[in-house]
């Protein structure tokens, strides 16, 4: 009998709901919009605390929802980092889960988008080198630095661009060219074509592969942050030098990580290099705030491409 | 009548008492044959036991030089020592001066020559009963070592491991344990590898013995291997002579019984159940990939079921979304929960098999087509049990047949894993793991651990047991058990 | 019991502090790290007393016990509270990471309920068991490494400053370290070179306290400060794939290095209650209703036990051992000045 009833509480595999997305808004109660695997109905709830809302949302489904297969996290900028303590404090929620702020409603956008949709839109912007994708753990340890302040990406729209999140609101959205830079400064590129003009001519670049470093250097007053970025890649047109596609490249990069770093560093004092950290590890500046180390700043790019 | 009490009765001299006490003592039985003839003038009685011997050699070996027998003085002592020291009737010839003695022999197949006013009886050895021949083992098929196997009868299955150990270090003690059956028994060892004491620990267990009849070594082996409450075999069993032969080049005792293709070893270690005669036959490279095959097989065989319903209910975090919406899919129309329908494809595979193991081969393989196909796939279309459940079931019980020595506690503890995964997910399965370990490394008698070498590590040894080095390098090791000793 | 094997030693002591690192709620920083460093290094030395001790021809504990069966029962009581600390453990790690026992009391029954079986069992089964469960952990811990190292970010780890701090953390850490006491009773028990197992484990002890310390820091980065137990969010972080999940099976060492743990605890506690009591029957039973009894009411009232702990711990691998050699030492050089003075008394009367 023990077996037949299934260990009579237990929960079956057959009446769980696996969630792939939620979008959750904050407001005075938490509501949150639960789509499922395979499944068209977007489930709705509401509730004092996240998960209440989700249980209650499972309620209307009939089946234990399990959100230990989360893909994606929607989220309006309200509570931000309030609600990714909560969700890292559940285990059950994977850390490398996918994070998405949009300027409107979170649940409406989930109900809005297609079950796979927004991460289709997500990866595929991440793959072209547009964006950067940051799970919820990075996040919330970005915002628990200094200066409280992570880059996520923003849906504002229909437009998925990076933007600079705080505590509970959206500090800035960056345009498509500084998304770019800081995807260029803070992740490695694979297998992307960059549009790079050669003597008034419009050619792709193929990267293959990049990687980046970021290195900090006292130089007296100034505190030194080189940007190395190594590519392996070249031109595709045949009838463009070598050199100059290159030389164009790293300019146009070089000119997106300028963008990125004005707008987030100097435009928000927004530390979302890991730059403070790396300033500490070298022991410089100790004792001052990431405040204090913003003017002293210089930023230098080099770039290497090899073919 | 107990044979012990036999012991005391010593033969009587005049034949026709003597002979009437044999009939009273057998009760009748049919199968005892007495002929009573005359040698030079002397009252004489040959006795046989019916089908134990061969009609032609008794009569080429015994009555014709028998009959032949001319002596100057004849008297019943003379004849017999003319017969037991001047002619060489058969190359056993013990005598018997009880009938303990004399059943044992007569049951054995000797043929009995009794003479009037004589307390003693000569045996002649010309067994020939039907025996089968040495054939290669059901169990423990090979593709590269021998293909003779042990068989029924005790003297062959000596002979088959000393043509394989010419050397005189090789010690075979017969001696008979069975109150009726007065089953013979060989203890087998290399005087100069066996640890010291463990013969004789081995024989005061035996000796401790009380049984009537000694029909198999399951008989003997509770008493061999002391310590009840061992989930595995501390006794290993084996049927190859060449297996035989490894293990008592490297110090331990092997025991044989009468009636029974199976020898006992002792000490068995965990590790022994995975080495096979061919490991020896491949490249070490293939050898050590296989070995390791096993033990993966052995996990797969107790745990992934566990594993399976464990996830499925409690940790689907485990799997990746593709998987996990695959088994969701098919679990969604089963009747039962799943740690019922994996319990129950479990045990209809068990009486599948033990169907399958006790019907005629015929029959058997048509209960095979039965449960196999026809049940299993029904059971999947009618939706009773998903597919995925029983690709599980089925891979486990695979995994199963790789270590066939294990099978006993495999079977039992996939169960129990089972029903531990489906109630407390893996810290279930974790805990009841924990229980295992702690029995396994419990096992051993006569000091020397089950679990070794692995623990009490010796690294030495981890040449045979991590990979299968070559016998270049295994030639100089000179391993014994003895160095397993705690 | 049996004679342990120093393999056996090191294998036993290295899973306790596995379990203890495992389900330790401090949160590391570069001063626990050399805090640790430091406590570790101060145990070894501390060690040396009982090793010298049980180098002396003869010397057998079960006899030669300072304060006799109360000295005994101080050791029993203490092994009493690190049962009881375990169970804790076990029922804060059952809160925080998802075990699928509906309460954590029934979690620590059933913990008590294997560890009882397991103790029933001979002790040379405990210390076999020990190499296997400790290979596991340390199998464990390299799929932790391995997930870590793409995930790990050594900008995270912060130079300590303070030194204040990290002799803080020394204590603290020397104050929760309850092997030094096993160490004490089971050197009774092993065999002949003890150094080379204690060596071997305070090695193995820094080397895995600062491995997972490091993983912990450079893993979690900030959000080490929100977890409760820092190794499970870490294994949690350190993930192979972005969907599937391996942190589950971290479970499988913890539940392996609690049994082992526990049942140690219980087997040294019978030992030494048969010592005092040899009539007594039941003893492991009783001794694990105590254990648990404590820990359900350290659970309840919240009471920390970690003074007490510290305390015990100074008197029982520091004051204790060493009263202990200085009055063997002591006897020795008496019963040799005897010895002397008896021979030269002999010879004066044989002239």
């Amino acid at each position: 009998m023990l077996l037949l009833c299934g260990c009579s509480h237990k929960t079956e595999v057959r009446d769980k709901g696996f969630v792939r997305t939620i979008g959750c808004d904050s407001g005075e109660v938490q509501s949150v919009a639960v789509r499922l695997y395979g499944q068209e109905e977007v489930l709705s709830g509401t509730g004092d605390t996240i998960f209440s809302a989700v249980e209650n949302a499972e309620t209307t489904q009939g089946k234990t929802l399990f959100t230990g297969h989360l893909e994606l996290l929607v989220l309006n900028p309200a509570e931000i980092k309030d609600k990714l303590s909560v969700m890292i404090k559940n285990n059950r929620i994977s850390p490398s889960c996918s994070l998405i702020i949009t300027t409107g409603s979170a649940a409406d956008t989930v109900k809005n988008y297609e079950e796979e949709e927004l991460s289709d839109i997500l990866d595929s912007s991440s793959r072209k080198g547009k964006i950067v994708t940051r799970n919820i753990s990075a996040v919330l340890n970005d915002l628990l630095e200094d200066d409280a302040m992570a880059a996520v990406p923003v849906l504002d729209g229909k437009n998925l661009t990076m933007g600079v999140v705080g505590y509970d609101s959206v500090i800035g959205v960056l345009s498509e060219e500084e998304s770019e830079g800081l995807s260029w400064l803070t992740g490695s590129q694979r297998d992307i074509y960059l549009p790079v003009n050669v003597n008034g001519k419009t050619a792709s670049f193929h990267v293959r592969k990049s990687s980046t470093r970021l290195t900090a250097q006292s130089d007296g007053d100034k505190i030194r942050i080189t940007t190395e970025i190594k590519i392996n890649g070249s031109c595709i047109e045949e009838n463009i030098s070598e050199n100059e596609s290159s030389k164009a490249a790293a300019e146009k990069i070089s000119g997106l990580c300028s963008k990125a770093i004005s707008k987030t560093v100097t435009g928000m004092n927004a530390d979302v290099l890991g730059i403070e950290k790396c300033i500490r590890s070298e022991n410089i500046a100790s004792g001052e705030t990431w405040k204090e180390i913003i003017p002293r700043l210089e930023f230098y790019y080099s770039i290497k491409i090899a073919s | 009548m107990k044979p012990t009490e036999l012991k005391n009765q010593t033969i009587l001299p005049d034949l026709s008492d003597n002979l009437t006490r044999i009939k009273d003592i057998a009760g009748g039985s049919s199968d005892l044959l007495i002929n009573e003839i005359e040698v030079c003038g002397i009252k004489v009685a040959l006795m046989c036991c019916e089908g134990m011997l061969s009609t032609s050699t008794i009569t080429e070996l015994i009555l014709h030089p028998l009959m032949n027998i001319k002596l100057e003085n004849p008297s019943p002592a003379a004849l017999l020592t003319h017969i037991d020291t001047k002619m060489l009737l058969s190359v056993d010839r013990p005598i018997a001066y009880n009938y303990e003695d004399f059943f044992r022999l007569l049951n054995s197949g000797f043929a009995m020559l009794a003479a009037d006013g004589q307390d003693r009886i000569l045996a002649f050895g010309v067994q020939g009963y039907d025996k089968k021949g040495i054939d290669e083992p059901s169990g423990e098929n090979n593709i590269t070592g021998s293909h003779d196997g042990f068989i029924e009868v005790i003297r062959s299955n000596m002979s088959l491991i000393r043509r394989r150990m010419k050397s005189p270090v090789l010690v075979q003690k017969l001696f008979v344990m069975g109150d009726k059956s007065q089953t013979d028994m060989c203890i087998c060892y290399m005087s100069d590898r066996v640890p010291s004491s463990l013969v004789e620990k081995i024989m005061d267990s035996i000796e401790k013995m009380d049984l009537e009849s000694v029909l198999s070594t399951g008989y003997v082996q509770p008493f061999i291997e002391p310590d009840k409450k061992r989930l595995f075999n501390s006794v290993g069993r084996t049927e190859r002579p060449d297996v035989l032969c490894s293990k008592l080049i490297e110090g331990r005792v092997a025991i044989l019984v009468d009636g029974n293709p199976f020898a006992l070893i002792i000490p068995k270690l965990w590790s022994d159940d995975f080495q096979t005669v061919d490991d020896y036959n491949f490249k070490p490279y293939f050898a050590t990939f296989i070995r390791w095959l096993k033990y993966g097989a052995f996990l797969i065989s107790i745990l992934l079921p566990s594993l399976y319903v464990a996830i499925a209910m409690h940790h689907p975090e485990l799997l990746n979304s593709t998987l996990l919406l695959i088994l969701a899919e098919s679990e969604q129309n089963a009747p039962f929960s799943i740690i019922a329908e994996t319990v129950g494809v479990l045990l209809m595979y068990e009486i599948i098999k033990e169907a399958g193991l006790r019907l005629p081969k015929a029959v058997g393989g048509a209960v095979s087509i039965v449960g196999g196909l026809i049940i299993g796939d029904a059971a999947v279309n009618s939706g009773l049990i998903s597919t995925p459940l029983l690709t599980v079931a089925a891979l486990s019980v695979v995994s199963g047949f790789v270590v066939p020595d294990l099978s006993q506690a495999i079977t039992v503890l996939r169960i129990v894993f089972i029903i531990c995964g489906g109630i407390w997910g893996i810290f279930g399965i974790s805990l009841f793991g924990a229980a295992v370990l702690f029995n396994m490394c419990a096992t051993g008698d006569y000091g020397f651990p089950y679990t070794a070498p692995i623990s009490p590590f010796k690294a030495k040894t981890m040449g045979d047991i991590a990979v299968r080095e070559g016998f270049r390098k295994m030639q100089n090791n000179n391993f014994t058990v003895e160095e397993l000793h705690e | 019991m049996n004679k342990i094997s120093n393999l056996q030693l090191f294998s036993v002591l290295f899973s306790v502090k596995a379990f203890s690192l495992i389900c330790s709620g401090v949160t590391p920083d570069a001063s626990q790290m050399a805090g640790a460093a430091i406590s570790v290094i101060a145990q070894y030395l501390l060690a040396v007393p009982m090793i010298m001790l049980y180098k002396h021809d003869g010397f057998s504990l079960k006899k030669e016990m300072l304060f006799g069966k109360f000295g005994k029962l101080l050791y029993a009581l203490f092994f009493i509270i690190c049962g009881a600390v375990s169970f804790n453990r076990l029922w804060g790690v059952s809160k925080s990471v998802y075990f699928p026992v509906d309460s954590s009391l029934a979690c620590s029954v059933i913990l008590a309920a294997v560890c009882l079986y397991c103790a029933s069992m001979k002790f040379s089964a405990l210390s076999r068991s020990s190499l296997i469960i400790s290979g596991i952990f340390i199998f464990t811990a390299a799929i932790l490494i391995l997930g870590a190292y793409s995930k790990a970010d050594l900008a995270n780890y912060i130079p300590a400053t303070d030194f204040g701090s990290v002799i803080h953390s020394a204590v603290r850490n020397f104050c929760s370290s309850g092997e030094l006491v096993m160490l004490f009773i089971l050197l009774e028990f092993s065999s002949a070179d003890r150094h080379k197992g204690v060596t071997a484990f305070f090695t193995g002890s820094l080397i895995l306290t600062e491995l997972i310390y490091i993983i912990e820091i450079t893993v979690l980065g900030k959000i080490i400060n929100l977890t409760d137990f820092p190794f499970f969010t870490a294994g949690a972080f350190s993930q192979p794939f972005s969907i599937q999940r391996a942190d589950s099976l971290y479970m499988i060492a913890f539940t392996l290095l609690c049994v082992l743990t526990v049942t140690l605890q219980l087997v040294l506690t019978s030992v030494l209650v048969k010592e005092i009591i040899p009539d007594l029957k039941y003893n492991t039973l009783l001794s694990v209703i105590l254990m648990l009894g404590l820990s359900a009411l350290l659970n309840s009232t919240g009471a920390d036990l970690s003074p007490v702990m510290g305390v015990l711990i100074i008197m029982l691998s520091v004051v204790i051992p060493v009263i202990m050699l200085i009055r063997r030492i002591y006897n020795e050089k008496k019963t040799g000045a005897d010895g002397s003075n008896a021979s030269a008394m002999r010879v004066q009367s044989q002239n």
